[in-house]
Protein backbone atom coordinates (compact mmCIF):
# COMPACT_ATOMS: atom_id res chain seq x y z
CA UNK A 1 0.00 0.00 0.00
CA UNK A 2 2.99 2.46 0.72
CA UNK A 3 4.22 1.48 -2.55
CA UNK A 4 1.11 1.97 -4.30
CA UNK A 5 0.37 5.70 -1.87
CA UNK A 6 4.37 6.63 -2.89
CA UNK A 7 3.43 5.97 -7.25
CA UNK A 8 0.15 8.03 -6.72
CA UNK A 9 2.04 10.95 -5.74
CA UNK A 10 4.90 10.82 -7.89
CA UNK A 11 2.08 10.53 -11.09
CA UNK A 12 0.49 13.68 -9.64
CA UNK A 13 3.63 15.46 -9.31
CA UNK A 14 4.17 14.21 -13.12
CA UNK A 15 0.55 15.04 -14.04
CA UNK A 16 -1.03 18.18 -12.14
CA UNK A 17 0.88 20.54 -14.96
CA UNK A 18 -1.72 18.63 -17.41
CA UNK A 19 -4.65 18.40 -15.08
CA UNK A 20 -4.38 22.56 -14.62
CA UNK A 21 -4.53 23.21 -18.18
CA UNK A 22 -7.25 20.49 -18.44
CA UNK A 23 -9.22 22.39 -15.88
CA UNK A 24 -8.31 25.56 -17.12
CA UNK A 25 -9.71 24.57 -20.73
CA UNK A 26 -12.99 23.01 -19.28
CA UNK A 27 -13.84 25.94 -16.59
CA UNK A 28 -12.79 28.34 -19.91
CA UNK A 29 -14.86 26.97 -22.26
CA UNK A 30 -17.82 26.62 -19.75
CA UNK A 31 -17.38 30.33 -19.10
CA UNK A 32 -17.19 31.33 -22.53
CA UNK A 33 -20.13 29.52 -23.76
CA UNK A 34 -22.77 31.16 -20.87
CA UNK A 35 -21.27 34.62 -21.23
CA UNK A 36 -21.58 34.70 -24.75
CA UNK A 37 -24.73 32.36 -24.57
CA UNK A 38 -26.21 34.89 -21.84
CA UNK A 39 -25.22 38.04 -24.15
CA UNK A 40 -26.57 36.71 -27.26
CA UNK A 41 -29.58 35.65 -25.08
CA UNK A 42 -30.32 39.78 -24.71
CA UNK A 43 -30.96 40.20 -28.22
CA UNK A 44 -33.00 36.76 -28.62
CA UNK A 45 -34.00 33.75 -27.06
CA UNK A 46 -30.99 30.56 -27.15
CA UNK A 47 -30.86 27.13 -26.04
CA UNK A 48 -30.41 25.83 -22.73
CA UNK A 49 -26.74 25.16 -21.73
CA UNK A 50 -26.72 21.67 -20.33
CA UNK A 51 -24.21 20.99 -18.26
CA UNK A 52 -24.74 17.07 -17.67
CA UNK A 53 -24.05 16.95 -21.66
CA UNK A 54 -21.03 18.93 -21.50
CA UNK A 55 -19.16 16.42 -19.27
CA UNK A 56 -18.94 13.25 -21.51
CA UNK A 57 -16.43 14.49 -24.37
CA UNK A 58 -13.69 15.52 -21.90
CA UNK A 59 -14.16 12.62 -19.42
CA UNK A 60 -14.20 9.79 -23.20
CA UNK A 61 -12.06 11.84 -24.51
CA UNK A 62 -9.34 13.40 -22.57
CA UNK A 63 -9.58 10.44 -20.34
CA UNK A 64 -8.81 7.53 -23.20
CA UNK A 65 -5.77 10.40 -24.35
CA UNK A 66 -4.82 10.44 -20.87
CA UNK A 67 -4.92 7.04 -20.07
CA UNK A 68 -3.55 6.42 -23.62
CA UNK A 69 0.01 7.99 -23.28
CA UNK A 70 0.01 7.32 -19.36
CA UNK A 71 3.26 4.93 -19.60
CA UNK A 72 4.62 6.83 -22.49
CA UNK A 73 7.77 8.54 -21.08
CA UNK A 74 7.94 5.70 -18.62
CA UNK A 75 7.61 2.50 -20.31
CA UNK A 76 8.61 2.68 -23.74
CA UNK A 77 11.08 5.90 -23.85
CA UNK A 78 14.78 4.56 -23.55
CA UNK A 79 15.89 6.92 -21.25
CA UNK A 80 12.88 6.70 -19.22
CA UNK A 81 12.29 3.31 -18.80
CA UNK A 82 15.64 2.76 -16.90
CA UNK A 83 13.61 4.35 -13.61
CA UNK A 84 10.73 3.01 -14.43
CA UNK A 85 12.09 -0.92 -14.71
CA UNK A 86 14.58 -0.12 -11.62
CA UNK A 87 11.75 1.58 -9.18
CA UNK A 88 11.75 -1.27 -6.41
CA UNK A 89 7.84 -1.84 -6.57
CA UNK A 90 6.20 -4.62 -8.13
CA UNK A 91 4.73 -4.72 -11.66
CA UNK A 92 1.07 -4.81 -10.05
CA UNK A 93 2.23 -2.27 -7.71
CA UNK A 94 2.59 0.03 -10.85
CA UNK A 95 -0.65 -1.13 -12.72
CA UNK A 96 -3.17 -0.48 -9.27
CA UNK A 97 -1.22 3.17 -9.29
CA UNK A 98 -2.51 3.59 -12.74
CA UNK A 99 -5.73 2.48 -12.59
CA UNK A 100 -6.67 4.42 -9.56
CA UNK A 101 -4.92 7.47 -11.53
CA UNK A 102 -6.47 7.14 -14.57
CA UNK A 103 -9.84 5.31 -14.44
CA UNK A 104 -11.21 6.06 -10.42
CA UNK A 105 -9.11 9.71 -9.65
CA UNK A 106 -9.62 10.87 -13.10
CA UNK A 107 -13.18 10.71 -13.57
CA UNK A 108 -14.10 11.25 -9.79
CA UNK A 109 -11.90 14.21 -10.34
CA UNK A 110 -13.46 15.76 -13.24
CA UNK A 111 -17.17 15.24 -12.10
CA UNK A 112 -16.10 17.09 -8.93
CA UNK A 113 -14.48 19.91 -11.12
CA UNK A 114 -17.45 20.20 -13.38
CA UNK A 115 -19.75 20.87 -10.57
CA UNK A 116 -17.33 23.43 -9.06
CA UNK A 117 -16.79 24.98 -12.71
CA UNK A 118 -20.44 25.26 -12.85
CA UNK A 119 -21.25 26.52 -9.45
CA UNK A 120 -18.47 29.59 -10.15
CA UNK A 121 -20.12 30.54 -13.64
CA UNK A 122 -23.29 29.98 -12.80
CA UNK A 123 -22.29 32.07 -9.58
CA UNK A 124 -20.67 34.92 -12.24
CA UNK A 125 -23.91 34.37 -14.45
CA UNK A 126 -26.53 35.19 -11.49
CA UNK A 127 -23.93 37.94 -10.53
CA UNK A 128 -23.66 39.49 -14.14
CA UNK A 129 -26.77 39.00 -16.11
CA UNK A 130 -29.09 38.31 -12.67
CA UNK A 131 -30.10 34.73 -14.90
CA UNK A 132 -28.65 31.15 -15.00
CA UNK A 133 -29.17 27.51 -15.20
CA UNK A 134 -29.40 24.70 -13.29
CA UNK A 135 -25.80 23.72 -11.94
CA UNK A 136 -23.78 20.54 -13.00
CA UNK A 137 -25.66 17.36 -11.13
CA UNK A 138 -22.56 14.76 -10.18
CA UNK A 139 -24.64 12.38 -8.34
CA UNK A 140 -27.81 12.85 -11.74
CA UNK A 141 -27.53 8.88 -12.94
CA UNK A 142 -26.69 9.32 -16.13
CA UNK A 143 -23.38 10.76 -14.96
CA UNK A 144 -22.95 7.96 -12.60
CA UNK A 145 -23.40 5.60 -15.04
CA UNK A 146 -21.24 7.12 -17.87
CA UNK A 147 -18.56 7.48 -14.85
CA UNK A 148 -19.21 3.71 -14.60
CA UNK A 149 -18.46 3.07 -18.67
CA UNK A 150 -15.20 5.02 -17.84
CA UNK A 151 -13.89 2.99 -15.38
CA UNK A 152 -14.81 0.15 -17.85
CA UNK A 153 -13.57 1.56 -21.11
CA UNK A 154 -10.06 3.13 -20.13
CA UNK A 155 -8.68 -0.48 -19.07
CA UNK A 156 -9.08 -0.85 -22.67
CA UNK A 157 -6.45 2.44 -23.56
CA UNK A 158 -4.50 1.25 -20.83
CA UNK A 159 -3.66 -2.27 -22.24
CA UNK A 160 -3.01 0.30 -25.31
CA UNK A 161 -0.97 2.20 -23.43
CA UNK A 162 1.19 -0.97 -22.36
CA UNK A 163 1.10 -3.06 -25.50
CA UNK A 164 1.97 -0.07 -28.08
CA UNK A 165 5.33 1.87 -28.39
CA UNK A 166 3.95 4.28 -29.84
CA UNK A 167 0.90 6.46 -31.39
CA UNK A 168 -0.95 4.79 -28.07
CA UNK A 169 -4.26 6.58 -28.36
CA UNK A 170 -4.54 6.14 -32.49
CA UNK A 171 -3.48 2.60 -32.76
CA UNK A 172 -6.25 1.64 -29.98
CA UNK A 173 -8.25 3.36 -31.51
CA UNK A 174 -7.64 1.44 -35.14
CA UNK A 175 -7.41 -1.65 -32.95
CA UNK A 176 -10.54 -1.41 -31.19
CA UNK A 177 -12.35 -0.69 -34.75
CA UNK A 178 -10.54 -3.39 -36.50
CA UNK A 179 -11.64 -5.64 -33.95
CA UNK A 180 -15.54 -4.37 -34.11
CA UNK A 181 -15.67 -4.76 -37.83
CA UNK A 182 -14.30 -8.45 -37.29
CA UNK A 183 -17.30 -9.12 -34.15
CA UNK A 184 -19.45 -7.80 -36.55
CA UNK A 185 -18.47 -10.18 -39.23
CA UNK A 186 -18.82 -12.95 -36.83
CA UNK A 187 -22.03 -11.96 -35.38
CA UNK A 188 -23.42 -11.86 -38.76
CA UNK A 189 -22.02 -15.29 -39.70
CA UNK A 190 -23.84 -16.04 -36.06
CA UNK A 191 -26.72 -14.98 -36.44
CA UNK A 192 -26.79 -16.50 -40.17
CA UNK A 193 -26.46 -19.33 -38.50
CA UNK A 194 -28.80 -19.03 -35.02
CA UNK A 195 -31.59 -17.81 -37.53
CA UNK A 196 -31.11 -19.93 -40.16
CA UNK A 197 -34.34 -21.17 -40.60
CA UNK A 198 -35.76 -18.09 -41.18
CA UNK A 199 -33.29 -17.46 -44.06
CA UNK A 200 -34.46 -18.77 -47.04
CA UNK A 201 -31.52 -17.84 -49.19
CA UNK A 202 -28.01 -15.69 -48.84
CA UNK A 203 -30.49 -12.94 -47.91
CA UNK A 204 -33.41 -12.58 -45.16
CA UNK A 205 -36.70 -11.80 -47.10
CA UNK A 206 -38.63 -9.71 -44.64
CA UNK A 207 -35.67 -9.26 -42.06
CA UNK A 208 -37.45 -7.37 -39.59
CA UNK A 209 -35.01 -5.67 -36.90
CA UNK A 210 -37.20 -6.33 -33.77
CA UNK A 211 -34.91 -7.54 -31.06
CA UNK A 212 -37.60 -9.22 -28.51
CA UNK A 213 -39.56 -10.82 -31.72
CA UNK A 214 -36.45 -12.08 -33.63
CA UNK A 215 -35.00 -13.54 -30.45
CA UNK A 216 -38.55 -15.04 -29.45
CA UNK A 217 -39.64 -16.23 -33.04
CA UNK A 218 -36.61 -17.06 -34.96
CA UNK A 219 -34.03 -18.51 -33.03
CA UNK A 220 -33.19 -21.61 -32.73
CA UNK A 221 -31.69 -21.57 -29.32
CA UNK A 222 -34.55 -20.10 -26.58
CA UNK A 223 -31.83 -19.88 -24.01
CA UNK A 224 -30.40 -17.07 -25.95
CA UNK A 225 -33.41 -15.18 -25.39
CA UNK A 226 -33.38 -15.49 -21.30
CA UNK A 227 -29.67 -15.26 -20.69
CA UNK A 228 -27.93 -13.24 -23.46
CA UNK A 229 -28.18 -9.76 -22.33
CA UNK A 230 -27.58 -11.04 -18.57
CA UNK A 231 -24.36 -12.63 -19.64
CA UNK A 232 -23.83 -9.87 -21.76
CA UNK A 233 -23.80 -7.24 -19.20
CA UNK A 234 -21.69 -9.75 -17.01
CA UNK A 235 -19.22 -9.82 -19.63
CA UNK A 236 -19.00 -6.03 -19.84
CA UNK A 237 -19.06 -4.97 -16.62
CA UNK A 238 -17.53 -7.72 -14.93
CA UNK A 239 -15.05 -9.27 -17.36
CA UNK A 240 -13.52 -6.81 -19.79
CA UNK A 241 -12.07 -4.66 -17.58
CA UNK A 242 -9.92 -7.31 -15.40
CA UNK A 243 -8.84 -9.09 -18.67
CA UNK A 244 -7.51 -6.12 -19.82
CA UNK A 245 -5.91 -5.08 -16.67
CA UNK A 246 -4.57 -9.24 -16.22
CA UNK A 247 -3.00 -8.35 -20.65
CA UNK A 248 -1.61 -5.15 -19.42
CA UNK A 249 -0.15 -6.61 -16.28
CA UNK A 250 1.54 -8.97 -18.10
CA UNK A 251 3.25 -6.56 -20.75
CA UNK A 252 4.29 -4.22 -17.56
CA UNK A 253 5.83 -7.79 -16.20
CA UNK A 254 7.16 -8.19 -18.99
CA UNK A 255 8.75 -5.11 -20.36
CA UNK A 256 12.56 -5.05 -21.10
CA UNK A 257 14.59 -2.50 -21.64
CA UNK A 258 15.51 -1.62 -25.23
CA UNK A 259 18.57 -0.15 -27.26
CA UNK A 260 20.92 -1.89 -24.26
CA UNK A 261 23.75 -1.65 -26.59
CA UNK B 1 27.32 -10.84 -4.06
CA UNK B 2 26.70 -11.86 -7.65
CA UNK B 3 26.69 -15.47 -9.52
CA UNK B 4 25.60 -15.79 -13.20
CA UNK B 5 26.20 -19.22 -14.25
CA UNK B 6 27.01 -20.30 -18.33
CA UNK B 7 24.23 -17.45 -18.97
CA UNK B 8 23.61 -17.25 -22.83
CA UNK B 9 22.10 -13.58 -24.00
CA UNK B 10 21.37 -12.47 -27.35
CA UNK B 11 19.56 -10.18 -29.13
CA UNK B 12 17.15 -11.62 -31.74
CA UNK B 13 19.62 -14.56 -33.14
CA UNK B 14 22.73 -12.98 -32.37
CA UNK B 15 24.64 -14.41 -29.62
CA UNK B 16 26.21 -12.22 -27.28
CA UNK B 17 26.91 -13.80 -24.06
CA UNK B 18 27.59 -17.63 -24.48
CA UNK B 19 27.84 -19.73 -21.40
CA UNK B 20 28.68 -16.93 -19.76
CA UNK B 21 30.56 -17.30 -16.14
CA UNK B 22 31.00 -14.81 -13.59
CA UNK B 23 31.45 -14.33 -9.66
CA UNK B 24 31.49 -11.06 -7.70
CA UNK B 25 32.10 -10.81 -4.01
CA UNK B 26 30.69 -7.94 -1.47
CA UNK B 27 33.00 -5.43 -0.21
CA UNK B 28 34.75 -4.53 -3.89
CA UNK B 29 35.21 -1.76 -6.37
CA UNK B 30 34.59 -3.39 -9.28
CA UNK B 31 36.64 -2.29 -13.03
CA UNK B 32 34.38 -3.78 -15.56
CA UNK B 33 36.18 -3.32 -18.75
CA UNK B 34 35.22 -3.99 -22.53
CA UNK B 35 35.54 -3.34 -25.99
CA UNK B 36 32.40 -1.23 -27.45
CA UNK B 37 29.99 -3.85 -27.94
CA UNK B 38 31.41 -6.18 -25.61
CA UNK B 39 28.15 -6.16 -23.99
CA UNK B 40 29.11 -3.71 -20.76
CA UNK B 41 26.01 -2.36 -20.56
CA UNK B 42 23.77 -5.42 -21.63
CA UNK B 43 25.68 -7.50 -18.50
CA UNK B 44 25.16 -4.58 -16.22
CA UNK B 45 21.03 -5.03 -17.36
CA UNK B 46 20.82 -8.21 -17.08
CA UNK B 47 22.23 -8.19 -13.28
CA UNK B 48 19.72 -5.05 -12.54
CA UNK B 49 16.95 -7.01 -14.04
CA UNK B 50 16.14 -5.15 -16.98
CA UNK B 51 17.21 -7.19 -19.37
CA UNK B 52 15.94 -11.29 -19.27
CA UNK B 53 18.65 -13.75 -20.01
CA UNK B 54 17.39 -16.43 -22.18
CA UNK B 55 19.22 -19.27 -20.12
CA UNK B 56 21.67 -20.00 -17.57
CA UNK B 57 21.60 -19.08 -13.29
CA UNK B 58 21.63 -15.88 -12.42
CA UNK B 59 21.90 -14.60 -8.60
CA UNK B 60 22.16 -11.12 -7.42
CA UNK B 61 22.05 -10.50 -3.59
CA UNK B 62 20.43 -13.45 -3.43
CA UNK B 63 17.73 -13.21 -5.96
CA UNK B 64 16.96 -13.86 -9.36
CA UNK B 65 17.63 -10.81 -11.68
CA UNK B 66 14.57 -10.93 -13.76
CA UNK B 67 12.30 -11.52 -11.48
CA UNK B 68 12.84 -8.00 -10.52
CA UNK B 69 12.06 -7.96 -7.01
CA UNK B 70 11.75 -4.78 -5.15
CA UNK B 71 13.76 -6.23 -2.22
CA UNK B 72 16.94 -7.05 -4.74
CA UNK B 73 15.66 -3.03 -6.36
CA UNK B 74 15.65 -1.64 -3.13
CA UNK B 75 19.54 -2.58 -2.46
CA UNK B 76 20.51 -1.62 -6.04
CA UNK B 77 21.13 1.40 -7.22
CA UNK B 78 21.92 2.10 -10.87
CA UNK B 79 23.47 5.09 -12.30
CA UNK B 80 23.58 4.27 -16.26
CA UNK B 81 26.00 6.27 -18.98
CA UNK B 82 22.64 8.18 -20.18
CA UNK B 83 19.48 9.24 -18.15
CA UNK B 84 16.82 11.15 -17.93
CA UNK B 85 15.86 13.61 -14.88
CA UNK B 86 12.09 15.01 -14.24
CA UNK B 87 12.10 18.89 -14.74
CA UNK B 88 11.19 19.08 -10.22
CA UNK B 89 13.25 20.57 -7.39
CA UNK B 90 15.89 18.48 -5.98
CA UNK B 91 13.60 19.02 -2.91
CA UNK B 92 10.49 17.10 -4.71
CA UNK B 93 13.25 14.92 -6.22
CA UNK B 94 14.06 13.57 -2.78
CA UNK B 95 10.26 13.65 -1.59
CA UNK B 96 8.76 10.91 -4.48
CA UNK B 97 11.92 9.30 -4.61
CA UNK B 98 13.80 9.03 -1.59
CA UNK B 99 10.57 6.90 0.40
CA UNK B 100 11.57 3.96 -2.25
CA UNK B 101 14.84 3.42 -0.62
CA UNK B 102 14.62 2.69 2.98
CA UNK B 103 18.11 3.83 4.36
CA UNK B 104 18.15 6.85 2.32
CA UNK B 105 20.12 9.65 4.80
CA UNK B 106 19.35 13.27 4.12
CA UNK B 107 22.34 14.17 5.69
CA UNK B 108 24.57 12.21 3.67
CA UNK B 109 22.95 13.44 0.68
CA UNK B 110 23.61 16.41 1.24
CA UNK B 111 27.65 16.00 2.35
CA UNK B 112 28.02 14.31 -1.04
CA UNK B 113 25.81 17.71 -2.88
CA UNK B 114 28.80 20.00 -1.14
CA UNK B 115 31.55 17.46 -2.10
CA UNK B 116 30.18 17.97 -5.84
CA UNK B 117 29.67 21.88 -5.18
CA UNK B 118 26.14 21.06 -6.05
CA UNK B 119 23.64 23.84 -5.51
CA UNK B 120 20.32 22.22 -3.87
CA UNK B 121 18.03 25.25 -4.44
CA UNK B 122 18.14 25.11 -8.07
CA UNK B 123 15.91 23.08 -10.56
CA UNK B 124 17.24 19.52 -11.79
CA UNK B 125 16.64 21.06 -15.17
CA UNK B 126 19.06 23.22 -14.88
CA UNK B 127 22.05 21.64 -13.78
CA UNK B 128 24.11 20.61 -16.30
CA UNK B 129 24.93 16.99 -17.61
CA UNK B 130 27.98 16.71 -15.47
CA UNK B 131 26.27 18.00 -12.30
CA UNK B 132 22.90 15.99 -13.14
CA UNK B 133 25.27 12.61 -12.79
CA UNK B 134 26.86 13.98 -9.74
CA UNK B 135 23.62 14.48 -8.29
CA UNK B 136 22.39 10.76 -9.56
CA UNK B 137 25.74 9.50 -7.75
CA UNK B 138 24.74 11.41 -4.40
CA UNK B 139 21.36 10.30 -4.32
CA UNK B 140 22.67 6.68 -5.05
CA UNK B 141 25.26 6.94 -2.02
CA UNK B 142 23.12 8.12 0.02
CA UNK B 143 20.49 5.66 -0.94
CA UNK B 144 23.09 3.40 0.98
CA UNK B 145 21.89 0.30 -0.91
CA UNK B 146 24.08 -2.94 -1.21
CA UNK B 147 24.78 -2.88 -4.75
CA UNK B 148 25.90 0.54 -7.10
CA UNK B 149 26.04 0.16 -10.65
CA UNK B 150 27.80 2.73 -12.35
CA UNK B 151 28.11 2.78 -15.99
CA UNK B 152 30.41 5.06 -17.83
CA UNK B 153 30.33 7.23 -14.52
CA UNK B 154 33.48 9.72 -15.55
CA UNK B 155 31.80 10.71 -18.89
CA UNK B 156 30.85 13.79 -19.14
CA UNK B 157 32.58 14.85 -15.65
CA UNK B 158 35.46 17.78 -15.70
CA UNK B 159 38.87 17.05 -14.58
CA UNK B 160 38.51 17.93 -10.69
CA UNK B 161 35.02 16.20 -11.02
CA UNK B 162 36.59 13.22 -12.05
CA UNK B 163 39.32 13.22 -8.85
CA UNK B 164 36.00 14.27 -6.80
CA UNK B 165 34.27 11.16 -7.84
CA UNK B 166 37.16 9.03 -7.23
CA UNK B 167 37.41 10.21 -3.82
CA UNK B 168 33.85 10.12 -3.02
CA UNK B 169 33.48 6.19 -3.96
CA UNK B 170 36.29 5.19 -2.17
CA UNK B 171 35.25 6.87 1.03
CA UNK B 172 31.82 5.47 0.80
CA UNK B 173 32.95 1.82 0.61
CA UNK B 174 31.58 0.07 3.57
CA UNK B 175 32.57 -3.82 3.90
CA UNK B 176 28.42 -4.21 2.83
CA UNK B 177 28.49 -2.30 0.02
CA UNK B 178 30.02 -3.17 -3.40
CA UNK B 179 30.17 -0.63 -6.82
CA UNK B 180 30.29 -2.29 -10.30
CA UNK B 181 32.10 0.36 -12.63
CA UNK B 182 31.93 -0.17 -16.46
CA UNK B 183 34.19 2.21 -18.47
CA UNK B 184 35.83 3.15 -21.23
CA UNK B 185 38.03 5.91 -19.33
CA UNK B 186 40.63 3.13 -17.58
CA UNK B 187 42.74 6.49 -16.57
CA UNK B 188 40.13 7.69 -14.73
CA UNK B 189 39.84 5.06 -12.87
CA UNK B 190 43.32 3.79 -11.65
CA UNK B 191 43.60 3.58 -8.15
CA UNK B 192 40.20 2.90 -7.36
CA UNK B 193 39.25 -0.30 -9.31
CA UNK B 194 39.75 -3.53 -7.89
CA UNK B 195 38.88 -6.26 -8.98
CA UNK B 196 39.06 -5.85 -12.36
CA UNK B 197 36.89 -7.58 -15.01
CA UNK B 198 37.30 -7.88 -18.46
CA UNK B 199 34.84 -9.14 -20.81
CA UNK B 200 35.58 -10.04 -24.54
CA UNK B 201 33.47 -11.68 -27.08
CA UNK B 202 31.06 -12.93 -24.89
CA UNK B 203 33.17 -14.36 -22.01
CA UNK B 204 34.88 -13.15 -18.77
CA UNK B 205 38.32 -13.22 -19.71
CA UNK B 206 39.76 -11.74 -16.52
CA UNK B 207 38.13 -11.91 -12.96
CA UNK B 208 41.38 -11.10 -10.78
CA UNK B 209 42.11 -8.29 -8.05
CA UNK B 210 45.31 -6.11 -8.92
CA UNK B 211 47.23 -8.41 -6.34
CA UNK B 212 46.19 -11.35 -8.38
CA UNK B 213 47.22 -9.99 -11.94
CA UNK B 214 50.67 -8.55 -10.38
CA UNK B 215 51.24 -12.01 -9.19
CA UNK B 216 51.17 -13.41 -12.38
CA UNK B 217 52.72 -11.10 -14.79
CA UNK B 218 55.12 -8.48 -14.75
CA UNK B 219 54.86 -5.07 -16.80
CA UNK B 220 58.53 -3.01 -17.26
CA UNK B 221 58.36 -0.13 -19.76
CA UNK B 222 61.82 0.04 -21.80
CA UNK B 223 63.29 2.27 -24.43
CA UNK B 224 63.99 -0.20 -27.29
CA UNK B 225 61.38 -2.80 -28.64
CA UNK B 226 61.77 -5.76 -26.42
CA UNK B 227 63.56 -8.63 -28.70
CA UNK B 228 60.92 -11.37 -29.40
CA UNK B 229 61.12 -14.79 -27.43
CA UNK B 230 62.36 -13.38 -24.10
CA UNK B 231 59.42 -14.19 -22.34
CA UNK B 232 57.50 -11.37 -23.19
CA UNK B 233 54.16 -11.91 -23.93
CA UNK B 234 52.85 -8.46 -25.46
CA UNK B 235 54.65 -5.48 -26.27
CA UNK B 236 52.57 -2.06 -27.26
CA UNK B 237 54.17 0.85 -28.39
CA UNK B 238 53.59 4.31 -25.76
CA UNK B 239 54.99 7.17 -25.65
CA UNK B 240 58.60 7.46 -24.64
CA UNK B 241 59.41 3.66 -25.24
CA UNK B 242 57.76 0.31 -24.90
CA UNK B 243 55.09 -1.21 -22.81
CA UNK B 244 55.85 -5.04 -22.07
CA UNK B 245 53.69 -7.86 -20.39
CA UNK B 246 55.51 -10.72 -19.49
CA UNK B 247 54.70 -13.91 -16.99
CA UNK B 248 56.32 -13.23 -13.63
CA UNK B 249 59.16 -15.63 -12.19
CA UNK B 250 57.98 -15.71 -8.71
CA UNK B 251 54.75 -14.24 -7.03
CA UNK B 252 56.65 -12.02 -5.40
CA UNK B 253 57.72 -10.14 -8.24
CA UNK B 254 56.04 -6.93 -8.13
CA UNK B 255 55.73 -4.26 -10.94
CA UNK B 256 54.13 -1.29 -11.72
CA UNK B 257 50.28 -1.98 -13.39
CA UNK B 258 49.29 0.15 -16.41
CA UNK B 259 45.61 -0.61 -17.07
CA UNK B 260 45.22 0.18 -20.31
CA UNK B 261 47.93 -1.91 -21.22
CA UNK B 262 47.25 -4.68 -19.40
CA UNK B 263 43.66 -4.26 -21.05
CA UNK B 264 44.98 -4.40 -24.17
CA UNK B 265 47.33 -7.23 -23.75
CA UNK B 266 44.81 -9.40 -22.48
CA UNK B 267 42.15 -8.47 -24.64
CA UNK B 268 44.76 -9.11 -27.80
CA UNK B 269 45.27 -12.49 -26.40
CA UNK B 270 42.48 -14.06 -24.60
CA UNK B 271 44.10 -17.76 -24.35
CA UNK B 272 47.67 -16.88 -23.45
CA UNK B 273 47.38 -13.47 -21.41
CA UNK B 274 43.94 -13.73 -20.54
CA UNK B 275 44.67 -17.81 -19.79
CA UNK B 276 47.08 -17.22 -16.89
CA UNK B 277 43.55 -16.33 -15.10
CA UNK B 278 41.58 -18.80 -15.72
CA UNK B 279 41.29 -20.36 -12.40
CA UNK B 280 40.89 -16.77 -10.72
CA UNK B 281 37.30 -15.95 -12.94
CA UNK B 282 35.22 -18.06 -11.27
Amino acid sequence: MKNIYYLLREEYYGQRKKAIVLGAVIFGIFFLSRFVQEFVGRFGGVGQFDYQESIGGYLYVAGFIFTSMCLARSMHTRLGQHNWLMMPVFAHEKLIAKIIAYSLIYPVGLILFTFLSSALTEGFMALFWHHAVPLFRPFDRSVLLMGAHYFVLSSLFLMGAAYFKSAHFIKTVLSLLAFAVSLGLVAGLLVRFVYRDYYTSMVAGTFHINGEDILLQYCRFPWLSRWGEPLGKFLYWGVLSPFFWAVTYFRIKEAEAKDAV
Amino acid sequence: MITLDNLTFRYGKKPLFDKLRLNLEEGNIYGLLGMNGAGKTTLLKVISGQLYRREGDADVLGFDPGRRHPDMLREIFYLPEEFALPRITVELYLKLYSPFYPRFSREEFEGYCATFQLDLTQKLSEYSFGQKKKFLLAFGLASQTRLLILDEPTNGLDIPSKSQFRKTVASAMTPERSFLISTHQVRDMENLIDPLVILHQGKVILNSSLEGVSRKIRMEKTLAEPAPGSGILYTEKVPGGYYAIGKTSSPEEESALDLEVLFNGVVSDPAGIGGLFKEDRA
